[in-house]
């Protein structure tokens, strides 16, 4: 049998640390302005960029019903692209426009991983308190319990990072964050 | 080399309506996962993840397997024809059998026009054959002449399969265990003191997002893999599920539990093989993928990494 005095967990402290939480890739880099951005900023920076580009495209898209679906190629891809097609064609269908636009009031990159594919995992929180959609009488169909502002975690990629480090980044996915509302802008 | 020589471009006048598209997979048990901001309804439905795992609670599964997806699919945005939006649809009919290249039904024209029709396109009739290739989401009916048979895409393969070739770039393996106790000779760990279990230095290949796109029988499939849990065999008949990747353990933690991945063992492992608890951390995979107009998810289980720690007991010292 196996016997010791001892009352602390047994270990040295030698294993590998890292933050305590879920953050699967490298921690988000920061700019300096002094030295060259590192391939990692270029990357946060380009996908920060197109995160910020799928709101705009995306808000202007379903308030301007001559604006083809195909805009949304340009900011995001996969899943989140097929996603936001079929919102956009049910939405076209019913008749239904939005005014106002989503304020990206915080973003926050998590993680940037240049393997290939190159993903940046980007939290954002958004605020839509000026946004509202109607449909043809001009009357709001906006869920009741929506939420003015929120965070939603968006995995963004670059199938094309040797090529097109900064243009090729595309919203590929997310999911809902749960976390306290920032503040509204 | 296929060849496709496209002679006479009819509008047919037919009276049949649209083939009915077949409904993308469904997802059993599911929740929102992604809301959008503007309207405040769903736009992903997918199973969010529960509480970190506790002994025999595994909690939620995680979005089910939603089997192959539809081999046969519309997409007519490269002709610009964006009604009906891209999507699955029957593999035959009575126009045929469905061609993913050429975006509509594929039947040998019967009989063959006679020798000089202009639909043979200045080959003589015995090289090769006319078809007709109709498309039922625009009533285009479209003569061709081609060296050989146009592939059924029927026969190819089914998005899953195409997804599974995308799955096999990613090089998905499994985690390295962090543990304390160390999993080395000379460290001990004690029954009834926490024990702290992580993903040690995860990347996209142990934990995820791993993104990858394949090309197969005319279909693109792009799909996106992360670890939906990692479930601990703790080696004395306990399991722990977590959907986190644990925290790793620092020294000025002391004696807490970990936050949200640990265990207690209640048991020395004197009992055991070498005096130690074989510890295995096997990792579930949530494949999400996307493509041929349809949207689907397999789930990859059986990445198994193991780690054997000694486990002693404390014994109070009384002068």
């Amino acid at each position: 049998m196996l016997l010791f005095a001892v009352t602390a967990c047994a270990d040295d402290g030698n294993d590998p640390a890292a933050p305590g939480n879920t953050a699967p890739s490298t921690p988000a880099p920061t700019t300096s302005s002094s030295t060259p951005p590192s391939e990692s900023e270029i990357a946060s920076e380009a996908a920060s960029a197109t995160v910020r580009q799928y709101f705009t495209t995306v808000g202007e898209i379903r308030q301007d019903p001559k604006r083809p679906a195909s805009d949304l190629d340009a900011v995001a891809s996969s899943t989140q692209l097929l996603a936001q097609k079929n919102l956009l064609k049910s939405q076209r269908a019913d008749g239904l426009h939005q005014t106002g636009m989503t304020k990206v009031v915080k973003l926050n990159v998590q993680s940037v991983s240049l393997d290939d594919p190159a993903t940046a995992v980007i939290d954002v929180c958004w605020d839509v308190s000026g946004v509202d959609v109607i449909d043809r009488s001009g009357k709001s169909v906006v869920a009741p319990d929506r939420k003015d502002v929120g965070w939603t975690r968006f995995t963004v990629t670059n199938t094309k990072w040797d090529t097109a480090p900064t243009d090729g980044w595309r919203v590929s996915g997310g999911s809902d964050l749960e976390k306290e509302p920032c503040a509204g802008s | 080399m296929r060849r496709l020589l496209t002679v006479a471009v009819t509008v047919a006048a037919l009276a049949i309506g649209l083939v009915a598209l077949v409904s993308s997979p469904a997802y059993a048990d599911t929740v929102c996962g992604q809301t959008d901001p503007d309207t405040g309804i769903c736009l992903i439905w997918i199973e969010v993840p529960g509480t970190p795992g506790t002994p025999g609670d595994p909690g939620d599964d995680g979005p089910k397997d939603t089997g192959s997806g539809v081999a046969c699919y519309w997409d007519g945005t490269a002709q610009g024809v964006s009604k009906p939006p891209p999507g699955p649809v029957p593999c035959s009919s009575e126009y045929g059998y469905w061609s993913n290249g050429y975006h509509c039904y594929i039947q040998l024209l019967d009989p063959q026009p006679s020798a000089g029709d202009p639909s043979w396109q200045g080959h003589e009739p015995g090289d090769g054959a006319v078809y007709q290739c109709y498309q039922p989401q625009t009533d285009l009916m479209i003569l061709v002449w081609s060296a050989d048979p146009p592939p059924n895409s029927g026969s190819g393969p089914t998005p899953r399969e195409v997804a599974q070739i995308a799955i096999s770039d990613m090089k998905l393996t499994a985690i390295n265990i962090g543990i304390a106790p160390k999993a080395e000779d000379g460290r001990i760990g004690l029954v009834g003191m926490p024990i702290w279990m992580w993903v040690a230095n995860p990347d996209a290949h142990t934990w995820g997002p791993a993104t990858a796109s394949a090309t197969a029988g005319g279909i693109t499939v792009t799909a996106t893999a992360r670890v939906h849990q990692i479930t601990w065999d703790m080696g004395d008949g306990h399991k722990v599920t977590c959907r986190t990747a644990g925290t790793p353990y620092k020294p000025e933690y002391g004696n807490k539990k970990s936050p949200d991945c640990g265990y207690v063992y209640t048991t020395s492992s004197s009992s055991e093989a070498g005096d130690k608890f074989k510890v295995t951390a096997t990792s579930d995979w949530v494949i999400e993928w996307a493509g041929a107009g349809q949207t689907g998810t397999i789930r990859l289980n059986g990445l198994v990494r193991e780690a054997q720690i000694a486990i002693g007991e404390a014994q109070v010292l009384v002068q």
